[in-house]
C-alpha cells in the first residue's frame, strides 16, 4: 500500500478530498455518497439507480448503463446532468470488481450558480480548481464592466468634445508640429470662409499673415513638452478672399501619446475687442485730459487765491511795524496766523494737484541734510515753547555733508512729519533721529524717525494715514486743522525722493514715523561743515549734568561720534561729589530744572572750582527763567538753545577748549539780511513791474524801510519804456501776468535790448504766483534771470534784490 | 493595492462629498487620471496618500476615514458583482469570519500579485469569537473593524467589535448578539 493511500485511510481523507464524489454497485445502486454530493443531487438515498439521478451526457452510449462503457472511460471526463437541477457533474470513473467510483465535482459556470446550489466554498476540496475558476470568472467579467463603463465614458467624452468643437463660437484648427492643419471646427470655416477640405489641405501660415514658421515651431516643441502650457499670441489671419482681420490665438498640445503630436489652437476674432479697446483707450486718455484740465485749473486757482493773500500778509508784515494798541496787535497776531494756516492750505491743494497731474517734480541742488533738519527742528520747537513737550534731535555726524536734492521738498517733508508730532504731542518728548543707512560712490541713503509722546493712530485707521483728505478722524480736522493732505504728499515727495515712508504707533502712547531717503552725493564737496570744530573738541572730557534720559542717550552717542569723553550725573549730587569734575575740561547743564536747585549747584560749583575757571555751558530751552544777567553773574558761558544743534554745541565746546567768549545770540541776527547797514543800500536802484497795488504797496514799503530807490510801472510796455529814458537800475522785479504787456514779453523784449546794446546788463527776477513744476524754467527762457514766488517775506525779497546787485557790480568790476 | 480598493475610495468619497472634492482630494494624493482599473496593482503609497488626503479634507482621523471605508467595503464589492461570492464564502456570520481566512488564500490564484492578509479564527463560546488579524501592510486594522460591523448588518446580526494591537497582530474581539456603538478599544493605528 503507498504512503498516500496509507494516509488518506488513516485519517480517513475520502469524504474530505472527494466531497462530491459517490459509488455504485455494478447495477448502478447507490452504496456511499460524498458529503457535498447531497447537495448537488436534492434527495439522493442510497439504494437509489444512478439513471433515476442523473443523465449521462458522456461518453456517448446508446441503451441502458452499462459496466463496459465506464471500464473504457476510466481516462476521459465524463459528464452527466442532474436531472432534478439540470447542473453539470464531471467526473472520473474508476471501475473494480464490485464497485464504480465516480470522483468529481459540479461544474460550476458562475458564481450565481453556487448561491443557487446553496455551495459554499468550503464544501469543495482546497486543491479543486472550481472555486478558483469562479473568482476568476468574476474578476473577468468585473474587468469587462469596467472596460465597458471606460468606453462608454469614452464615448460619451468624445460626444462631449465634438460638441464643443463644432458648436464653439472660436475657431478651432487641429494641427501637428510642422503645422499642416488635420482637423478644423464649423467656426473656422465661417471665420476664413475656406470649406473644411480646403483647410485640411493647408497649413497654418497660409492664412496666418504675421506667423513666422520658425519662431512657431520653436513655441509648438517647448508646448510639446508641457502638456499644462498654452501659448497666447496676437496675429492676424487671412480670409479665403484676401481680407485680414486680428485674432488672438491659444495653443495647446493635443494629444501627449507616443503618436505625434497634434496641437488645438482657439482662434478669437477679436475685431469687436480691438475696437473697444481702442474706444477704452480714447476714453482713458480723455479722463486723464479732464483730470489734467481739473489740475490745472486748480493750479490756476491756488494762483488766484496766492496772489490777493500775498498782499494780505504783506500788509500785516506792514501793519505789525506801525505803532498798535494791544488790542489792535492781538487781532493782527490772529489775522497773521489765519493767513499763514490759508497759505499752507492752498499750497497743500497745489502740490496735491500737482501729483494728480503727474507734474510733482524735485530740483536737483546742493543741500546739507543736517543743517536742514536742524533748522526744521529748531523752528518746530518754537511751537512747543512754554510746553510739557521737550524736542530733541540727533544727526548721525556721517550726514554733515553736502549732498544733491530737492532741499525745500525734503523740508517740506520735515516740517510736515515733525508738525504733526508737535500738533498731536501735549506732554512728553519728540525726538527726531537722522542716521546714515548706506553710503554709496554716487548716492547715501539715511533715515529719519520722529518719534513722539503724542495721542496715537488707531489701528483701524493706519490703512488710511496716507490717502488724500484723511485725517484720524473728522473731530481731528476740527480740533487740529489741515487740509488732510500733508500726508499724501509727503509720502508722494518721499517716494519722489526714492524713499519710503512707515508708520507704527501705539494708542495713547505715540506713535514713530520713520523716512528713508536717498540723495545723490555732491562730487568734490565730501568735507563736513563741521568737520574743523570736530578736530578740535576730540578727547575733551565733558560732564553732563541734568539731562533727561532720552537726551541723554542721543548726546551721548553724539559725544562718541565726535571722540568727546562724556559723563552723565543727575542734579542730586552732594556737594562732595561735584569735586570730581576737576578733571573735566566744560560742564554741560540742563537749566531746565528746577531754578533754585540749579542755582545752587552752580554756586557750590564755582565755589569749588573758582580758581580753575571750569568753563560751565547751559543749555536753555526757549523761554527758559535763567536770565542773561544771572549767567553773567555765575560766569556761565553763553547758553546753547534746546533743542541742541550741532554746530552751536561744537561752537560752545570750542570756545569752551580755548576759553573764549561765546557768540551770543544776538549776534546771530548780524547774518540776517535786513540787518545790513543801510548805507550799503541806498544807492541800489530797483525798478519794479507790478500791476496790483497791493504788491505794489508791500514791495514799496520794504524798498523804502530798506533804503533802496525804486521806480514802480504797471505793466511791462511802461517798464520798457522807463528803462529806454533811464537805464541806470541794478535790478528789474518784473510780474509775470500783467495787463498791456505782460512779464514774459517784457523780459523777452529786454533781452533783445540787452543783446542789441541798447541796454546795460539787468538782472530780471520774476515774481510770480505760479508755482508749477515748468514755471521757472519758462521765466528763465523769457530772459530772467532769478525766480521769486509769491507770497514773498521781506527777508526773501531784500536777499534776492542784494544777491542781484552784487553779482551786477561783480559783473562791472 | 488592487484598483479595486481605489475606486471604491473614489466611489465612496464622490457618494459622501461630489466629485468636485474627490478631484481636490486626488490631486493633492498626487493622481492625475480620472479613474483606476480594478484588476491593475497600484503602489500602496497612493491608496496611503488618497487616505491622508481624505483625512485632510475632511477633517477626520485616519482611524475614522478606514472604519468608514471598511463599512462600506462589503457594500461596494456587493455592487460590483461579487455579491454571489460573499454569500459563498459562508451563510452565516459565524461561518464567514471563520472562512475568511480560506477566501483570501484562494484570491492570491486570481490577482496574481496580491499581499492578502491572514486570519486566525478561534470560536471561544458561542458568544465570542476571537479574530486574530496578521497584515504586511501598517495601520489597516480600523478598516477591518468597520468591514466585521458591515458584515454584521449583511447577515443581520447585531455585532460588537473591539480589538487591540498584540505583538504582531490585532485581535479582534466580536461579541454576538451586543450591538456595536463603533468605538475600539485601542483606537486603531495611524497610517501617516
Amino acid at each position: 500500500m503507498s504512503i498516500l493511500t496509507s494516509v488518506i485511510d488513516e485519517r480517513n481523507l475520502g469524504p474530505e478530498l472527494f466531497p462530491f464524489a459517490f459509488i455504485t454497485d455494478h447495477s448502478f445502486q447507490l452504496v456511499e455518497i460524498g458529503p457535498s454530493f447531497q447537495k448537488i443531487v436534492p434527495d439522493v438515498k442510497l439504494g437509489m439507480h444512478l439513471d433515476e439521478l442523473l443523465e449521462l451526457i458522456r461518453p456517448r452510449h446508446k441503451g441502458a448503463l452499462s459496466l463496459e462503457l465506464f471500464k473504457k472511460s476510466e481516462r476521459v471526463v465524463t459528464l452527466f446532468s442532474v436531472r432534478a437541477t439540470g447542473c453539470r457533474y464531471r467526473c472520473q470513473t474508476v471501475v473494480t470488481d464490485d464497485y464504480i467510483s465516480f470522483y468529481g465535482a459540479p461544474a460550476i459556470e458562475d458564481d450565481a450558480q453556487l448561491t443557487k446550489l446553496g455551495l459554499q466554498f468550503t464544501d469543495f476540496p482546497i486543491a479543486d480548481p472550481t472555486v478558483d475558476m469562479v473568482f476568476y470568472y468574476c474578476a473577468q467579467r468585473h474587468a469587462t464592466k469596467n472596460a465597458e463603463e471606460l468606453a462608454e465614458r469614452l464615448d460619451l467624452s468624445r460626444q462631449r468634445f465634438e460638441s464643443i468643437f463644432d458648436n464653439a463660437a472660436d475657431a478651432i484648427f487641429i494641427h501637428d508640429i510642422d503645422q499642416r492643419l488635420h482637423n478644423v471646427n464649423e467656426s473656422a470655416v465661417k471665420m476664413h470662409g475656406f470649406s473644411k477640405d480646403e483647410f485640411v489641405s493647408m497649413y497654418v501660415h497660409e492664412f496666418d499673415s504675421l506667423n513666422q514658421p520658425a519662431s512657431i515651431l520653436e513655441k509648438l516643441i517647448e508646448l510639446s513638452t508641457n502638456p499644462a502650457q498654452v501659448d497666447v499670441r496676437t496675429t492676424r489671419h487671412r480670409r479665403k478672399d484676401g481680407t485680414e482681420f486680428p485674432v488672438e490665438v491659444r495653443t495647446r498640445i493635443f494629444q501627449t501619446d507616443d503618436k505625434e503630436p497634434l496641437f488645438i489652437c482657439m482662434v478669437t476674432d477679436t475685431t469687436q475687442r480691438v475696437a473697444i479697446e481702442n474706444n477704452l483707450r480714447v476714453a482713458r486718455d480723455e479722463a486723464i485730459s479732464a483730470s489734467k484740465a481739473k489740475s490745472e485749473f486748480v493750479a490756476s486757482m491756488s494762483h488766484e487765491l496766492r496772489t490777493p493773500l500775498n498782499g494780505i500778509l504783506g500788509m500785516v508784515q506792514l501793519l505789525e511795524k506801525t505803532e498798535l494798541s494791544p488790542k489792535q496787535l492781538n487781532y493782527l497776531n490772529a489775522c497773521r496766523a489765519s493767513g499763514q494756516t490759508l497759505l499752507t492750505v492752498i499750497g497743500d491743494i497745489l502740490d496735491f494737484s500737482k501729483i494728480e497731474a503727474g507734474k510733482l517734480e524735485l530740483d536737483q541742488h546742493p543741500m546739507e541734510i543736517l543743517s536742514i533738519i536742524e533748522s526744521v527742528v529748531q523752528l518746530m520747537s518754537l511751537r512747543k515753547q512754554n510746553s510739557n513737550v521737550e524736542l530733541a534731535c540727533f544727526v548721525d555726524p556721517a550726514l554733515d555733508v553736502e549732498v544733491l536734492g530737492d532741499g525745500n521738498r525734503f523740508r517740506q517733508v520735515l516740517f510736515n512729519v515733525v508738525g504733526n508730532a508737535t500738533k498731536f504731542t501735549h506732554k512728553g518728548q519728540i525726538s527726531v533721529i537722522a542716521r546714515l543707512l548706506e553710503q554709496g560712490k554716487d548716492a547715501l541713503r539715511c533715515s529719519i524717525e520722529v518719534t513722539d509722546t503724542g495721542i496715537g493712530i488707531p489701528n483701524k485707521k493706519m490703512a488710511d494715514l496716507f490717502q488724500p483728505f484723511s485725517q484720524v478722524d473728522s473731530s481731528t480736522t476740527r480740533k487740529y486743522g489741515g487740509s488732510g493732505l500733508g500726508l499724501t504728499i509727503t509720502k508722494e515727495l518721499v517716494e519722489l525722493m526714492g524713499g519710503s515712508i512707515q508708520v507704527t504707533s501705539e494708542l495713547g502712547f505715540g506713535s514713530t514715523f520713520r523716512i528713508e531717503v536717498q540723495f545723490d552725493r555732491c562730487l568734490g564737496k565730501p568735507v563736513r561743515s563741521n568737520s574743523l570744530a570736530v578736530k578740535q573738541v576730540a578727547k575733551l572730557k565733558i560732564a553732563v549734568l541734568g539731562i533727561k534720559f532720552g537726551v541723554a542717550k542721543l548726546l551721548k552717542e553724539l559725544f562718541e561720534a565726535w571722540s568727546v569723553d562724556c559723563v552723565f550725573h543727575f542734579l542730586n549730587r552732594r556737594d562732595d561729589e561735584l569735586s570730581d569734575l576737576a578733571s573735566f575740561d566744560a560742564v554741560l547743564i540742563d537749566c531746565d530744572h528746577d531754578h533754585n536747585k540749579l542755582m545752587a549747584i552752580v554756586s557750590s560749583l564755582r565755589a569749588r572750582q573758582t580758581e580753575l575757571e571750569l568753563p560751565i555751558i547751559p543749555m536753555c530751552s526757549p523761554g527758559s527763567e535763567l536770565t542773561s544777567l544771572q549767567m553773567k553773574s555765575f560766569g556761565l558761558a553763553p547758553a546753547v538753545m534746546k533743542p541742541v544743534s550741532q554746530s552751536q554745541l561744537l561752537d560752545a565746546l570750542v570756545a569752551a577748549k580755548h576759553e573764549e567768549e561765546l557768540i551770543g545770540a544776538d549776534s546771530l541776527l548780524s547774518s540776517s539780511p535786513l540787518a545790513k547797514v543801510p548805507e550799503d543800500r541806498g544807492c541800489v536802484r530797483v525798478l519794479l513791474v507790478e500791476d496790483n497795488k497791493v504788491n505794489q504797496m508791500f514791495a514799496e514799503e520794504i524798498f523804502s524801510t530798506i533804503g533802496y530807490q525804486y521806480k514802480t510801472c504797471e505793466n511791462g510796455k511802461e517798464a520798457i519804456e522807463t528803462l529806454l529814458e533811464n537805464s541806470d537800475y541794478d535790478v528789474i522785479l518784473m510780474d509775470c501776468h500783467m495787463p498791456v504787456m505782460d512779464g514774459f514779453e517784457a523780459s523777452r523784449k529786454i533781452r533783445m535790448l540787452i543783446e542789441g546794446s541798447k541796454l546795460p546788463p539787468i538782472p530780471v527776477v520774476a515774481l510770480t504766483a505760479n508755482a508749477l513744476a515748468g514755471d521757472r524754467e519758462k521765466c528763465f527762457e523769457a530772459g530772467m534771470s532769478h525766480y521769486l514766488a509769491k507770497p514773498y517775506s521781506c527777508e526773501s525779497l531784500v536777499e534776492i534784490v542784494d544777491k542781484c546787485v552784487e553779482q551786477k557790480r561783480s559783473l562791472v568790476s | 493595492m488592487y484598483g479595486l480598493v481605489n475606486q471604491a475610495i473614489q466611489e465612496l468619497v464622490t457618494n459622501e462629498f461630489g466629485a468636485a472634492t474627490w478631484n481636490r482630494i486626488k490631486t493633492n494624493a498626487g493622481w492625475e487620471k480620472d479613474s483606476f482599473v480594478a484588476q491593475e496593482m497600484y503602489p500602496d503609497p497612493l491608496t496611503y496618500g488618497l487616505v491622508g488626503a481624505i483625512c485632510e479634507e475632511s477633517g477626520l482621523s485616519a482611524q475614522e476615514v478606514l472604519y468608514t471605508f471598511g463599512m462600506f467595503w462589503p457594500k461596494f464589492v456587493v455592487s460590483q458583482g461579487f455579491g454571489h461570492m460573499l454569500q459563498a464564502n459562508g451563510p452565516t456570520f459565524e461561518e464567514f469570519v471563520a472562512n475568511l481566512d480560506q477566501f483570501h488564500s484562494r484570491l492570491t490564484i486570481t490577482y496574481p500579485n496580491f499581499l492578502p492578509p491572514t486570519f486566525e479564527h478561534e470560536q471561544v463560546d458561542e458568544e465570542t469569537i476571537h479574530l486574530r488579524y496578521f497584515s504586511e501592510r501598517e495601520g489597516l486594522a480600523p478598516m477591518l473593524h468597520g468591514i466585521l460591523v458591515a458584515l454584521g448588518d449583511f447577515f443581520n446580526r447585531n455585532i460588537h467589535v473591539e480589538f487591540e494591537p498584540v505583538d504582531d497582530h490585532h485581535l479582534f474581539v466580536i461579541k454576538l448578539n451586543e450591538a456595536d456603538d463603533g468605538e475600539t478599544i485601542a483606537g486603531g493605528e495611524a497610517i501617516e
